[in-house]
């Protein structure tokens, strides 16, 4: 139990570093614009990586190091919903909608997409 | 650099942390747990944001780290959406969907519901 607990936590460092980094990296990008971009693409891509390893046949100890851990940590549900109702008090409803939707739809979307590219 | 190593440092014990109650507690449909994970964080956010850096003296540095990892880890995205599809697979489209409805319907109270109470606990102080 141990080691898987390791494992979660390592990956879940490098999966929260990598989030933050795109989260620097598009402040510009989300400044512009209402809708949180870079939460968005880090949910949907992440939703693709653990879709593609759920489906890829690994030992335990790397579906727990990469998917529980990994990208785990990468993607945020903490963030998405806090931002949700940050945009519907700031009276963007219809974008709060939006990225809800978008961010459900696409996340499951490509994770479905994630299990055909499986290895 | 020292905010990186404190993300680093808090998303490990957030990752840790969900995975050891995913190891500890075992309940018959699993998935809810990563139900309850995801509404507490959903909830706690604002408060590690909010509340705890004027409650406590704590850096920005040590604040980010939280938010950004020990939060933002502890709660998951991916796991949300594969386990929904999951369920839509297995042809449990009932229960996909309560998965669903539950954690975003919850998420959203838990969110705003922390919002609220950081607000009214930061107003509070300034009287």
């Amino acid at each position: 139990m141990l080691t898987l607990t390791l494992l979660a936590g390592g990956g879940a460092a490098l999966g929260a570093l990598a989030r933050y980094g795109i989260m620097q990296l598009g402040r510009p990008v989300n400044n512009r614009w209402p809708l949180p971009l870079t939460t968005l693409i880090i949910n949907l891509s992440g939703s693709f990586g653990l879709g593609l390893l759920l489906a890829s046949h690994l030992p335990i100890t790397w579906q727990v190091l990469l998917g529980t851990g990994l990208m785990g940590g990468y993607t945020t549900f903490s963030t998405m919903i806090n931002e949700v109702v940050l945009l519907a008090r700031n009276h963007h409803c219809r974008t709060a909608t939006y990225y809800l939707i978008l961010s459900i739809i696409g996340g499951i979307g490509l994770a479905w997409l994630g299990t055909y590219c499986a290895f | 650099m020292k905010k990186l190593l404190a993300i680093a440092f808090f998303a490990m014990l957030g990752g840790g942390f969900r995975e050891a109650l995913n190891l500890l507690i075992t309940w018959p449909q699993q998935f809810w747990l990563t139900v309850l994970i995801n509404v507490v964080g959903a909830f706690l956010l604002s408060i590690v944001t909010g509340i705890l850096p004027v409650w406590l003296p704590l850096s920005e540095t040590v604040v980010t780290g939280m938010s950004v990892g020990l939060i933002g880890s502890f709660t998951t995205f991916s796991t949300f959406t594969t386990e929904t599809l999951r369920l839509v697979q297995t042809s449990h489209s009932v229960l996909a969907l309560s998965y669903l409805t539950v954690s975003i319907g919850l998420g959203l109270v838990a969110g705003l519901g922390g919002t609220l109470l950081t607000e009214t606990w930061l107003k509070q102080r300034e009287v």
